[in-house]
């Protein structure tokens, strides 16, 4: 969904007249727990989440109650959610930035007219994340490097296609910041 | 829900009712010709309606007119008054006798009075300091007379007490005036109060700005939304957020319209609206289950609405081929104004709502 089309559909959502009854609410309420860790979805509150407000906001708070819950799980597995420029890395197919729990690498390449940037979890860390979670790594200044649901491995592609300045030169005197959402 | 198409009405009917697509106004614009009647030189007499504005709105209204039921209100409703006032006493004679106005009568009393409105139009252009301008203005809200037979129904069982006919018909120009600035009378009368509280407010700014720069930019929209935070707590009718303001003004500012270009659709990370709890930005639409789903019948829906409809809402978005035009430009290109322009896209994001909520819960294949 583009970026103009989220904008569409969201002001449209926004309009919607909430007929969902209270007892509907009151009763799917402990699923949105589920859901927000995985579970697979039933027709009826996929219908439920699209239609009424109060559904959607009642999932999306289990949502952010799940990333919290989340972040500090991974802090306290000894995970880091920022990372440097690998201290042996900064070649042009290197793994330049590994912390605990992810590593980062980037790869030339000449069919794409830029790099591959792959982002990889341990196992350990790859348990912590519920199905669906979205992983994001951003710099300081904004820019995202990698974003998307990881893979069965733990991984998540992303292409780097910006000629004036390669994701080595960018990663110096910059941090990465994992994010979940 | 089927039927999202909306057809241009073809006739005007005095006695239809009121409410629903029907009774929308742009549609009696539209279809005023019926009345036969020479015009002075107003648009909606004989100019073409662009192609794409036909159907739900067809409404001119002019910088000039804006003026007179903005700021130049009090001259356009004497105006009006009189008028209505000159003209109205054989259908009170009806209500007198307890009888319903016919649909003769009605019709004779509109052809009356826009006759007498007409004439002095064109009497008005002749005049080199004429206000012609303002009787296009009354021309146009006259569109809505018919609210004035709403209001002498209500008032027909009180009919021969002091008062009564004045006071409906100076309610029934009113809820014209409502009419022509808003779809919605009360968004309307919002409108209406959030200018005046505006205009006092930037005339007691200390360091005012020229008055060439207006009141339309964001400082002013953030300084009148603390200032009805602060002064009036309990009015829960006034807008309290930025965005809301801004939204009211730049609907029916006409300094807004020609000075700042509409703004484009909210960054979708934008989190303003996040004080409403149920509010959704649109990066949170990703954690919503098949959201690919959702916007396959997002499309479906789009390609069912009538192509103004689309068109309009295209624009907004900056989606498909319209994505690098501005609403200010597409307003240009069909020759309205904003204000209008507006009205049909909020229709039409209502007819699009409609329709994918319901594909949402399933009541459309």
């Amino acid at each position: 969904m583009t970026r103009q089309t989220k904008a569409l559909m969201a002001a449209l959502l926004n309009r919607q007249i909430d007929n969902a009854t209270e007892a509907e609410l009151e009763d799917a309420a402990p699923r949105w727990r589920a859901y927000a860790r995985g579970a697979p979805w039933t027709p009826e509150d996929k219908r439920l989440v699209w239609t009424s407000p109060s559904a959607r906001s009642a999932y999306l708070a289990a949502r952010r109650e799940m990333i919290q819950e989340l972040t500090g799980a991974w802090s306290a597995g000894g995970f880091t959610r920022e990372m440097g420029l690998s201290p042996t890395g900064g070649g042009d197919d290197d793994r330049i930035v590994v912390s605990a729990g992810v590593s980062i690498s980037v790869v030339s390449s000449a069919a794409l007219g830029g790099w591959m940037i792959t982002l990889e979890l341990t196992d350990d860390a790859f348990k912590l994340i519920p199905s669906g979670v979205t992983l994001r790594v951003q710099d300081e200044d904004g820019r995202v490097w990698v974003e998307g649901v990881p893979d069965e491995l733990g991984g998540i592609d992303a292409y780097w296609r910006d000629t004036a300045e390669t994701p080595m030169e960018r990663l110096i005197g910059r941090k990465l910041i994992l994010e979940f959402c | 829900m089927t039927g999202l198409r909306e057809g241009p009405t073809d006739r005007w009917d005095p006695t239809a009712p009121q409410g629903g697509v029907g009774a929308e106004r742009g549609e009696y614009i539209a279809a005023q010709p019926k009345l036969d009647l020479p015009s002075p030189n107003h648009e909606w007499s004989s100019a073409p309606v662009p192609s794409a504005a036909r159907g739900a709105f067809v409404t001119r209204l002019t910088e000039t007119e804006q003026y007179w039921v903005g700021l130049g209100w009090p001259r356009t409703f004497k105006l009006l008054y009189r008028t209505l006032m000159a003209h109205v006493w054989p259908l009170v004679d009806a209500l007198l006798v307890d009888r319903p106005i016919s649909d003769e009568e009605w019709e004779a009393f509109v052809n009356a009075a826009a006759q007498a409105m007409l004439a002095r139009a064109r009497h008005e252009q002749t005049r080199p300091q004429g206000l012609s301008d303002l009787y296009d203005a009354a021309i146009t809200l006259f569109a809505d007379i018919k609210l004035l037979r709403e209001e002498l129904d209500i008032a027909r069982p009180r009919i021969g007490e002091r008062g009564v006919v004045r006071n409906a018909v100076g309610r029934a120009i009113k809820r014209m005036r409502y009419r022509l600035i808003d779809d919605s009378e009360d968004r309307a009368k919002v409108w209406i109060r959030l200018d005046k509280i505006s205009r006092d407010l930037d005339r007691k700014q200390p360091n005012r700005r020229p008055f060439a720069q207006g009141r339309c930019h964001r400082e002013h929209f953030t300084i009148l939304a603390a200032h009805i935070a602060e002064t009036y707590p309990r009015d829960h009718k006034l807008p309290r957020r930025i965005a809301t303001i801004e939204g009211l003004f730049l609907d029916h500012c006409s300094e807004c319209f020609q000075r700042v270009d509409p703004p484009r659709p909210a960054d979708p990370e934008d989190d303003e609206g996040a004080q409403d709890s149920d509010w959704i930005p649109a990066a949170a639409l990703a954690e919503l289950p098949d959201p690919e789903v959702a916007e396959q019948f997002l499309q479906e829906c789009l390609a069912e609405l009538s192509e103004e409809h689309r068109q309009a809402i295209m624009v907004r978005h900056q989606l498909g081929q319209v994505a690098e035009l501005s609403e200010a430009d597409y307003c240009r290109r069909l020759g309205i104004p904003y204000g209008p322009y507006k009205r049909m896209r909020r229709r039409a994001e209502a007819l699009l709502e409609q329709a994918l909520t319901a594909r949402f819960a399933g009541e459309r294949e």
